[in-house]
Formats: C-alpha cells, sequence, structure tokens
C-alpha cells in the first residue's frame, strides 16, 4: 500500500512537470485587462481591430481578468504576455522577482476617497471606528491613500485598521447604504457616488502630489525579447486607438456605451468631461517607487529605468 | 501514524527534488525550506497564531449557536409532526446555497462586520448537522419512546437520556461534517471578507499572501489548513469515536 501511494504520487508529480506550458508561441500575443472606464483604449483596439492592421497576420487572445493578483498567476503560468494594472501591484511583483517591465501608460483618471458630503473635512477628522473600503491592500488606492495619510498626519498606516478590501461595485453599495464611511475608488464609480451627492475628500492627484499613471501596460521580458516586431505592433495599434478617441468622439461613445452596458449620454460626459486622460507617457513612477520602498512595500532597491523598456 | 509520517517525508523529498529540478519558477513552486523558513518567521512576528486564533474563535462562536439551532429544529419537528415535512422542506431549500453567494446579501441586511463571517458559517454548519439529527431521532426504536412515556419521563428527561443517547453515531457523523464545512466556510469567507489592518484569519492570511505574492507564505498558509484539519481529526474525533465504538458495541 506505501509503495503504491508513493509511486503513484511520483507518478503524478512527472505528469504535472510534463505539463509545463509552452512559452508564447511565434505569431501570437495574449493580453489581459481588467474591467473599467481606464481601460476604453482597449476596448477601442480589439472593436476597430488596430492590432491586426498594425501587426498583420496575428493571433489576438484577450483575457480579462478580475484583479492584479490573477494577471501576475497568469503570467508566471506563461499564459499571458501583456497585463494592464495599476503601477502599485506592478512592482509589488518586480520586487519579488518577476521579469516583466513597464511597457506604456494606458491612462491617468480622477481618483478618490469619497464619503458622505459634509461629514469630514479632512483625513483626520475620520474616526477610529469608521470603515473605509477600497479594493485591496498594496493597490493603488491603498497607496494613493497612505501618500495621503503620510502628508496629512505622517503616519502612512494611520487608518490601515480601518480598512476593507472590497470590489469597486461592493464598495460603492457599502458607501450608499451606509456600511463604510468613506471608499477609495476609481471611475466610473466614483463619478456615480458623485452623482449620489457624495463629496471627494482626498483626490488622487491631491494625494501624490501631482499627476500620475493609473493603469500602465506591463509585458513580460520573453515577450519584449522574442517577438520584437509584435511588440512595436502593439504600441502602434494602442497609439491609433487612443488617437481615436480624442478624434472620433460619437463613434467611440457608441462602441464603449454598448461594452459597458450605459447610456451614450453617460458616457461621453464619463469619457470627455471628467478628467480622463489616455495616454502612453507613464508619470509618478519614481514616486511610487520611493514611497514604496520608503514604508516597506518594496524590499530591493529599485531604479525607474530598470523596471520600464 | 506511521505510514501519515512515511508518507509526508516522501512527499517533502520529492517536493526538494523537484525544486532543485529547476522546472518551474521558485515564484510557482518554492523550496520547502523556504516555506518553513517564512513559516517560522510569520509565527514569530504573530500574524499567523493571530490568524489561526481568530479563524478557530469564529468558529467556535458560530459552531455553538448552529448546533443549538439544529438540535432545536430537530427537536420541533420531532415533537410536533405537522411541523416536520415544513422543516424538511426549509433545509432541502437552503442547504444547497453556498454560504459564499449569501454573503453579498448578508452584507446589504445585516451591515459591515465579523457577524458576516460567524453568520455564514452557521449556515453552513446548520443545515447538515440538522438532517443528521433528525434522521438520528427517527431511528430510535418506539418501543424506548414508549418505554419512555409509560415511566412518565419529562420532556427534558426524554431529550436528554432517550433521544441523544439513542441517536448518538447520527450525531456524531453530523458533528463531523459540520466540523469540515465549517473550516471551509470559514476560510473561503475570510478570504473574500478582508479586513487589511486588524488580522482576518487564516484564510485572510493566505490571500494577504497572495497579493504580496509571497508564494512561500501561501505555501505556509496552505499546510497549516492541512495540519489543524489533521490534528482536530486526529485529536478530537478519533478518539471521541473509540469511545463511542466501545460504549455502542456493549449494547
Amino acid at each position: 500500500m506505501k509503495t503504491k501511494c508513493v509511486l503513484l504520487i511520483m507518478m503524478s508529480l512527472i505528469l504535472f512537470a510534463g505539463c509545463n506550458k509552452e512559452k508564447g508561441s511565434a505569431g501570437k500575443i495574449r493580453i489581459a485587462e481588467q474591467y473599467g472606464l481606464a481601460y476604453a483604449p482597449l476596448q477601442i483596439l480589439i472593436e476597430k481591430g488596430f492590432l491586426e492592421e498594425t501587426a498583420g497576420e496575428v493571433e489576438v487572445e484577450w483575457v480579462r481578468l478580475g484583479n492584479t493578483a490573477a494577471i501576475r498567476e497568469a503570467v508566471l503560468a506563461g499564459d499571458l504576455d501583456i497585463g494592464f494594472m495599476g503601477i502599485p501591484p506592478f512592482l509589488i511583483a518586480r520586487d519579488k522577482g518577476m521579469e516583466w517591465k513597464i511597457a506604456t501608460g494606458l491612462s491617468r483618471c480622477p481618483l478618490g476617497l469619497v464619503v458622505p458630503a459634509g461629514q469630514y473635512s479632512s483625513l483626520s477628522d475620520i474616526p477610529g471606528d469608521a470603515k473605509i473600503a477600497l479594493p485591496q491592500p498594496g493597490s493603488i488606492q491603498h497607496i494613493l491613500l497612505s501618500m495621503a495619510l503620510e502628508r496629512e498626519t505622517g503616519n502612512p498606516a494611520a487608518l490601515d485598521k480601518n480598512l476593507i478590501a472590497m470590489k469597486h461595485p461592493d464598495g460603492m453599495n457599502a458607501l450608499l447604504s451606509g456600511a463604510v464611511s468613506g471608499h477609495f475608488t476609481s471611475p466610473p464609480y466614483l463619478f456615480m457616488e458623485e452623482e449620489e451627492g457624495y463629496d471627494v475628500l482626498v483626490s488622487g492627484d491631491e494625494a501624490m502630489g501631482g499627476p500620475f499613471t493609473f493603469i500602465a501596460g506591463v509585458a513580460t521580458e520573453r515577450f519584449y525579447n522574442n517577438e520584437p516586431d509584435l511588440y512595436k505592433a502593439f504600441l502602434s495599434a494602442l497609439d491609433k486607438a487612443i488617437l481615436f478617441i480624442r478624434e472620433n468622439r460619437s463613434e467611440t461613445v457608441s462602441i464603449l456605451a454598448e461594452k459597458y452596458h450605459m447610456d451614450e449620454k453617460t458616457v461621453e460626459d464619463y469619457l470627455y468631461n471628467r478628467g480622463m486622460v489616455y495616454d502612453r507617457d507613464v508619470r509618478g513612477l519614481d514616486r511610487f517607487i520611493h514611497f514604496m520602498s520608503e514604508t516597506g512595500y518594496l524590499k530591493q532597491a529599485i531604479e525607474k529605468g530598470s523596471v520600464s523598456f | 501514524m506511521k505510514k501519515g509520517l512515511i508518507l509526508m517525508i516522501a512527499i517533502l523529498l520529492l517536493w526538494q527534488i523537484l525544486f532543485l529540478s529547476g522546472v518551474f519558477s521558485p515564484l510557482i513552486f518554492p523550496s520547502p525550506l523556504e516555506v518553513a523558513k517564512s513559516l517560522l518567521g510569520d509565527l514569530k512576528t504573530g500574524e499567523l497564531p493571530l490568524s489561526i486564533l481568530f479563524s478557530l474563535a469564529i468558529i467556535t462562536g458560530s459552531f455553538i449557536p448552529a448546533l443549538i439551532l439544529a438540535f432545536l429544529l430537530a427537536w420541533l419537528a420531532f415533537r410536533f409532526r405537522g411541523f416536520d415535512p415544513w422543516a424538511e422542506k426549509l433545509s432541502a431549500l437552503v442547504h444547497p446555497l453556498p454560504g459564499i453567494a449569501l454573503l453579498p446579501l448578508l452584507i446589504l441586511w445585516t451591515g459591515l462586520g465579523i457577524h458576516i463571517i460567524v453568520l455564514i458559517v452557521i449556515h453552513s454548519v446548520l443545515w447538515p448537522f440538522y438532517i443528521n439529527i433528525r434522521s438520528g431521532f427517527q431511528q430510535v426504536p418506539k418501543v424506548w419512546l414508549d418505554v419512555a412515556e409509560n415511566n412518565r419521563l419529562t420532556e427534558g428527561e426524554r431529550f436528554f437520556s432517550v433521544l441523544i443517547p439513542a441517536s448518538f453515531p447520527q450525531i456524531f457523523a453530523g458533528l463531523k461534517i459540520g466540523w469540515s464545512r465549517a473550516w471551509r466556510a470559514v476560510i473561503s469567507a475570510e478570504m473574500i471578507f478582508g479586513t487589511i489592518g486588524s488580522g482576518g484569519g487564516l484564510g485572510w492570511f493566505i490571500y494577504n499572501k497572495r497579493i504580496f505574492m509571497d508564494t512561500p507564505g501561501m505555501y505556509g498558509g496552505v499546510l497549516i489548513l492541512m495540519f489543524i484539519g489533521l490534528a482536530v481529526e486526529n485529536l478530537l474525533f478519533q478518539s471521541v469515536e473509540r469511545r463511542i465504538a466501545h460504549v455502542y458495541s456493549q449494547s
């Protein structure tokens, strides 16, 4: 019995080792995105077929994943070439030794800590038993809140005991029902909450002390080295999509309204009047690295130049 | 016990060999040594013991009310025959619902807090436990109940001296199922419902390790899960089972 057991385990391990995936095949690009207005250029890029235009014959595989941890795991498993995410979770993975770098910025947008109108005038007003919802520890929302707290109270972890990890839609429900007293979130949830009469107590830009890239595109070093043409083609397709959003308002709005199941008027307002910026610059990387090293999120010394292509 | 030990050593050896072979990146598959190191580190900082205590406290706090509720339901169904089909239908409707599916509803109804996890655990223990008690009660020989009635036992005496001892094997099976359901429910609820700063149990411990890409820590958390499951099974249930088997083989 004993030997049989051991044999069985050995065999299954060997089998398991055998299915180590083939890492990316030629002429194929696998891209992961998440959900939200900040990813709009990717929707346009898919819908208009820009990548097929710039890269010719290419097999494109799009995956939508719920959070950055899932993207990182898929990359580790050899299932992805490019992923889109906030800078802090990218840096955490880079710090742990993941072989990937920032390829491009995608969007800047208004983030902020939303609270009931008139309730608090500053972060120090938030009482010790209040609860604040945000996506997860180490997320860009969490880092921004820590930055604002450090500036105002000197202690970046001052509210950590009050934080509850919730996905954006759940966080919004919790805020509207009064279950939490604050929600650090991003569009469209930020806009919807403002429309419900809630206030932004601290904006992302205030927390950061300047503009910053919200979502960046991250590529594996393997993909960058093995598929240089495809890599370039993807970036120029992204350029086209960003240009398209600027120049073809009505078509952009109708594509996105369908994708997001929202009416066109709202999409147009959210996209063009509320401070969403789509461009490929990467901003604020230095500040993120500096702050996250100081607060212990990053253990190794990371140079700005070494984390982007 | 000896077999289990040999199996464990064999697995550890294989693990180390597989790690040394370098087939997998250490970010996917860390060495056992690294996992042990990170476990020790988390034990020292108090993060791990606190998480374990948190989860065990939640289980204790929800297990007992769930048991009382299940007994109450089963007794009512037993005592008042008209109530039985209703209780039966209710459990058939609600039992298959995964506790996690109730999480958003529970938050809407009752607000945020640790009580959410408690409610989910109660839900996942209550129904299987009730079903077991009910079938235990139904199998109590009618003669015993008649004897109890003829001797004018009070309701309480009948419950504690006839019903419970007579259906103990089923109740015990229910306890075992209830424990494993509770353990699973508490871990998965914690993984979804996390408090970031102030500890959130073993499920949150593992989830947090995932978020910060601490792979050895993640493996450590899963090992602790296995270890606690094994410990409860071995220390608690097996010893009770031996004792019961002894009693019931005499009757």
